[in-house]
């Protein structure tokens, strides 16, 4: 995949030392037309490859390339057609609505103002009003709405849905949806509400103590994953091999697997095995004891 | 860049009017000195400039411009460009409101205060000054950051005005170089201290060459300030 011509983001080997905190030899690709969950508990690192990619923060190592061109070496061409969206909506929060657009849409040739007063209306955002005066919900609304408005070819959001309800999630991936329904246009998005990517992500890159732990499509993680129940033999060390994490309550063990077609061969009929949901995963991998 | 300096206008408009119309005030009053009026129109001219830093720190919008589709180089360039706009701009409340009280007040304190402002030294002196303070913090803003670079900037002036105060006595006591340069009626005589100095130098020089020289320095001072900024900026994590 990493190799395709046709790639909207491919991030390889791509480090970067804290000194308490390392990202270590980041490699996934996202090809265009697809969104992408970038899913990890809190601290994982999701945000500094977030800001990695945007030229907030220096690599140490590996190289980013979006729509094959380098992320630094053509900073300007790259970023005109991104959309972002931080995880907090930062603007002057003085200013009106109908003024911070003023601040930023002259950056953007493709600025495209129809589009915006079409989101602003979809939204139902105030323009008059201040951006102190907004909601958590309707500030990230007024952010996705700019990432929105300049004809962007990748969105990059990190924790869009992060503290917003149900309701107004829901509508932002909708929103999400229908922008990839153009083609071409493609969606990285960080997030540790993995139900939200089960709605929307064709691949998942989840990313653990600063390392990419699998990237592969969602559909395939859903088919292979799954979470075996059973009793103590679960933790006979002939299985230790078959499992990504385990849990030991009581007399009941759970364990991940990332093939559940190996463990039903080995583990025979009488061993329940369900399908894993993203969280399920993230919970054995960043909680399961004797990780295999 | 002048994007960038719209951006700043529109986010510090009504704060750049409030300190303008305060320094407006202050030389209204017959009783000010020209040495106080300078030093105030400067730090105006700096409050100018701070309000919109502060704003940009309180608001932590550094990390949403630099996600646009904009070099660092070219938002450095730009907070200077609107620098050298705020100087300007200050330089024309300065000199015009001081040229309007002349012209409209009659008392002579007004003239004895604001005459020498409005001269060849008085201009230069201004931007002379607020280059050198502007130009000499604004690179420690990009290195430390707000809060770290301004008490540096401001420590470093103390010890700046305390060295030279110190070898100013030093001079003019044990060591009997000079006469005393800061006695009671310094600040008093506009005719001593920056402006005089760069009296004396228009006199020594000549009109022309003195303005050559001003021009020189100032655009030393510029491209010292930028290169250290730029270099610091673009090494910054946001």
């Amino acid at each position: 995949m990493s190799e395709a011509v046709d790639n909207a983001l491919e991030v390889r080997g791509l480090a970067k030392d804290y000194g308490d905190f390392r990202l270590k030899d980041m490699t996934f690709a996202l090809p265009r037309g697809y969104i992408m969950g970038l899913i990890g508990p809190n601290g994982a690192g999701k945000t500094t490859v977030i800001k990695l990619l945007l030229n907030l923060l220096h690599r140490d190592e590996g190289n980013v390339r979006i729509f094959g061109l380098d992320n630094l070496a053509s900073e300007v061409e790259v970023k005109s057609r991104i959309g972002f969206v931080h995880d907090a909506p930062v603007f002057y929060e003085h200013l009106t609505l109908r003024k911070l657009k003023d601040t930023v849409a002259p950056f953007y040739r493709s600025w495209d103002e129809t589009a915006f007063h079409r989101l602003i209306r979809e939204f139902d955002l105030p323009l008059g009003k201040r951006f102190s005066r907004l909601s958590r919900g309707m500030k990230m609304k007024f952010a996705l709405a700019f990432a929105l408005s300049h004809r962007a070819d990748l969105l990059i959001l990190d924790e869009p849905t992060s503290g917003l309800d149900p309701v107004f999630r829901r509508e932002l991936l909708a929103n999400l949806s229908a922008f990839i329904q153009d083609e071409g246009k493609s969606v990285l998005f960080s997030t540790h509400i993995t139900s939200d990517l089960e709605r929307i992500a064709d691949f998942i890159t989840f990313i653990h103590n600063g390392e990419v732990v699998f990237s592969s499509p969602r559909d395939e993680i859903l088919e292979k994953w799954a979470v075996v129940k059973g009793g103590s033999e679960l933790l006979a060390e002939k299985y230790r091999s078959l499992f990504r994490g385990i849990r030991r309550r009581e007399f009941v063990v759970q364990a991940l697997t990332a093939d559940g077609a190996d463990a039903r061969r080995r583990l025979g009929k009488d061993t329940l095995i369900e399908k894993a949901s993203l969280e399920d995963i993230m919970f054995f991998l960043t909680r399961g004891n004797g990780h295999a | 860049m002048l994007k960038l300096c719209r951006k700043d206008y529109l986010a510090s408009r009504w704060l750049w009017l409030s300190v303008a119309v305060l320094f407006i005030l202050y030389i209204i009053q017959p009783m000010g000195q020209t040495i106080i009026i300078m030093v105030l129109g400067t730090l105006a001219v700096y409050a100018a400039m701070g309000v919109t830093l502060i704003y940009e720190d309180q608001n932590r919008t550094e990390a949403l411009y630099a996600s646009l589709p904009l070099k660092r180089r070219t938002i450095v360039r730009g907070r200077y460009l609107l620098v050298g706009l705020i100087l300007l701009g200050g330089g024309a409340v300065i000199f015009g409101s001081a040229a309007l009280i002349l012209a409209l007040l009659k008392a002579p304190a007004y003239g004895k205060a604001l005459s020498p402002l409005l001269s060849a030294e008085g201009i230069a002196g201004y931007f002379l000054a607020t280059v050198f303070l502007l130009g000499s913090f604004l690179p420690l803003y990009y290195r430390f950051g707000l809060g770290r670079g301004n008490l540096l900037y401001f420590s470093g002036l103390l010890a700046f005005l305390l060295a030279v105060a110190g070898l100013e006595r030093l001079a003019s006591g044990p060591l009997h170089l000079i006469s005393p340069l800061f006695t009671a009626d310094f600040l008093g005589d506009p005719a001593r201290g920056l402006l005089g100095l760069i009296g004396t130098a228009r006199e020594a020089l000549g009109p022309f060459l003195s303005f050559f020289f001003v021009l020189s320095l100032l655009g030393l001072l510029v491209s010292a300030s930028l290169r250290l900024s730029t270099r610091f900026y673009d090494r910054k994590e946001l």
